[in-house]
């Protein structure tokens, strides 16, 4: 199976349409005009399924990989970035041994926690507190892990995301 | 608006939510028993009547009489702890259309809702505390994920980020419709008081909040939120009323805003979407006595507008109407830009009209976001003194040519205080939070959740006048 992955960069967030809600004024362009580029990405989700199996069982199907998944394999850093209140990249691919680093660009502190406890080590909301704080983990087996920051969701509604390790062999 | 309004009042009436005291249970556990006594009262009488050629010989000795048992439970509730020990036990028991009644106690939980339509109430304003203990475990009172939840009549303080937080989820599409917070007390949460985020259809009532590090209370991104902030205090906070990216029938009318660091703040911020903020009505509000040192420090952008009552960073197409703006320490009304990263988001379409202004440092002030330009911004019909630009209403006028604004003033207008001049929210005090009404009578008030989704329409401003104050 293969599926086509888009990856959309927003560079900047200006939605000016719509109608004047209270109808007292006149509209007029406000704000910056919406940059938006976009590309995509082939992967083989199969081969990706397969590559978070447990060596153990060999199962295929071990991990479901959803079709919104960004595919960074390959990569030896990964950043991913964290507004108010979403994980940007929601579901990432990696290779095992991939450093991801969450950067705060919102306004509010967010904190990362596995839904599944101990799972990973969390990040506390201290180290990303304010917009520019960042903070790394590196995931070294392959596998399934989802994530969320407590203060905007819990680890089944919210602000979700999920990081799913492929081994360096498969990737 | 005629009919939201109407709607409004048959709910208030429904819920009995207006007034009363915490006080006034005993009476309604006596109405409750009455109402049970009136119940059996019909049968009785029919068993009593004789048959026809009956003998009042025959006729049975009637029993003794006795007291009818009042019914603990009338509303049928899940009842904490009565029925179940936690207050999330009781939620995810719930199904729409039920209510969860919590008694009086500290609750120490953080409590996650995923169940529409259900009610969450306690059986005392006062009584009834959710504590988060500043835990980063116990991160919200209660967070909301579901459509037409409504929360009341308790108190959620010292959670780590937010007391009662409702929010849609942006990234799967999931807007949240239907939420209603009435006579909460928010106190000393870390970040927000009350807090709707890419929610609608909303009502934020006679609710009170201080001690947070951002807003008491917050509307985030949502267009249109189609959501009404209605007789609510907000004082002690680093700002009263923030609302991001938020607008569209979304109304503000006859709150207090009074003792914050900063008054009221629509603004603009990339760090959420749909920026940028636009369409909402402030009207009919007391914004008093803002730049209180007495308070946390929340972010350095918003020490710039320290001590102002009502300021539009990057705000667009708002309309202030007839509010009493009084004894703001550096301003009254700020039209700005604000920085935002590379961006610089320009206020625009502003109309500020019938507002009285009473005692700010300076009444009116326009910062100049483009040279010669006052960007649509106007005003009309304003009771003030003092402006910059000077005489405002005629060289911003909102009917006629636009005239001389070089006069506008820089972002350095905004006086930041000593950094010294910062209070740990934990002890940031809340001098108004013993004086406000619980509901009625919450043990018999029928259940009203906020499934029923009003529908917006025009507003009729006409009915809003400037508060009276002090």
């Amino acid at each position: 199976m293969r599926a086509g992955l888009v990856v959309v960069l927003c560079l900047a967030s200006a939605s000016c349409a719509g109608d004047d809600p209270t109808g007292l004024f006149e509209r007029s362009r406000v704000g910056p005009v919406p940059v938006v580029e976009s590309e995509t990405l082939d992967i083989d989700l199969d081969t990706l399924a397969d590559a978070t199996a447990d060596p153990e069982t060999a199962s295929p199907s071990a991990v479901e990989i959803p079709t919104d998944a960004l595919d960074r394999t390959g990569l030896p850093a990964v950043d991913i970035d964290i507004r108010d209140n979403v994980f940007e990249q929601r579901v990432i691919v990696v290779t095992a041994g991939t450093e991801i680093t969450w950067t705060n660009q919102g306004r509010n502190e967010h904190n990362v926690r596995p839904a599944v406890v101990g799972a990973f080590e969390s990040i506390s909301a201290a180290a990303l507190a304010v917009k520019g704080d960042a903070a790394s983990l590196v995931f070294t087996e392959p596998g399934d892990y989802p994530y969320f920051c407590s203060l905007h969701g819990t680890a089944t509604n919210g602000q979700t995301g999920r990081v799913i390790v492929v081994s360096a062999d498969s990737a | 608006m005629r009919r939201f309004l109407a709607l409004l009042f048959v709910l208030a009436l429904a819920a009995a939510a207006c007034g009363g005291s915490p006080d006034d249970n005993t009476a309604t556990d006596t109405s409750a028993a009455e109402a049970g006594a009136e119940t059996s009262e019909p049968g009785d009488e029919s068993d009593s009547e004789p048959d026809e050629g009956q003998t009042v010989d025959e006729e049975p000795e009637p029993e003794e009489e006795s007291e009818p048992e009042a019914d603990p439970n009338p509303l049928g509730a899940l009842r904490v702890p009565e029925d179940y020990p936690t207050i999330q036990d009781a939620v995810d028991a719930a199904v729409p259309g039920d209510i969860v009644l919590i008694g009086e106690g500290v609750y120490n939980e953080s409590v996650s809702v995923e169940t529409d339509n259900i009610v969450i109430r306690g059986v005392d304003r006062y009584g009834v505390v959710l504590d988060g203990m500043h835990s980063e475990d116990l991160a919200n009172g209660i967070i909301v994920f579901a459509n037409g939840v409504a929360v009341e009549n308790l108190t959620v303080q010292n959670y780590f980020s937010n007391g009662v937080f409702f929010t849609g989820d942006y990234d799967s599409d999931f807007l949240l419709e239907g939420y209603r917070i009435s006579h909460v007390t928010a106190l000393n949460n870390r970040k927000y008081g009350l807090y709707a985020f890419n929610a609608t259809y909303g009502l934020i009532e006679n609710s009170y909040a201080a001690g947070h590090t951002d807003s008491g209370y917050y509307v985030g991104q949502c267009q249109p939120c189609r959501a009404l902030l209605i007789n609510n205090i907000s004082e002690y906070n680093t700002l009263a009323y923030s609302g991001t990216n938020a607008g569209g029938e979304l109304y503000v009318v006859n709150n207090e805003f009074r003792l914050n660091r900063i008054g009221v703040t629509p603004n603009t911020l990339s760090s959420e979407e749909l920026a940028p903020q636009r369409g909402a009505v402030f009207a009919g509000n007391w914004i008093h006595s803002n730049g209180n040192p007495e308070t946390s420090k929340g972010g350095d952008i918003w020490e710039l507008a320290y001590g102002v009552g009502m300021v539009l960073p990057g705000a667009n197409e708002n309309l202030i109407l007839r509010n009493l703006i009084e004894n703001n320490r550096n301003g009254g009304v700020a039209i700005s830009f604000l920085p935002d990263g590379d961006v610089f988001w320009q206020a625009t379409n502003n109309q500020i009209r019938e507002n009285v202004f009473v005692g700010n440092g300076i009444d009116i002030v326009m910062v100049q976001q483009a040279p010669g330009d006052g960007l649509g911004n106007c005003f009309a019909g304003n009771d003030y003194t003092s402006s910059r630009p000077a005489d405002v209403e005629t060289v911003l006028p909102c009917d006629g040519q636009q005239g001389d604004v070089s006069d506008m003033i820089g972002i350095e207008f905004f006086a930041p205080p000593a950094a010294d001049e910062n209070i740990p929210y934990e002890d940031v005090a809340s001098p108004g939070a013993t004086d406000q009404p619980g509901m009625a009578d919450p043990l018999t008030a029928p259940p009203v959740t906020a499934e029923v989704i009003p529908e917006f329409d025009t507003f009729d401003l006409d009915a809003i006048t400037v508060p009276a104050g002090s």
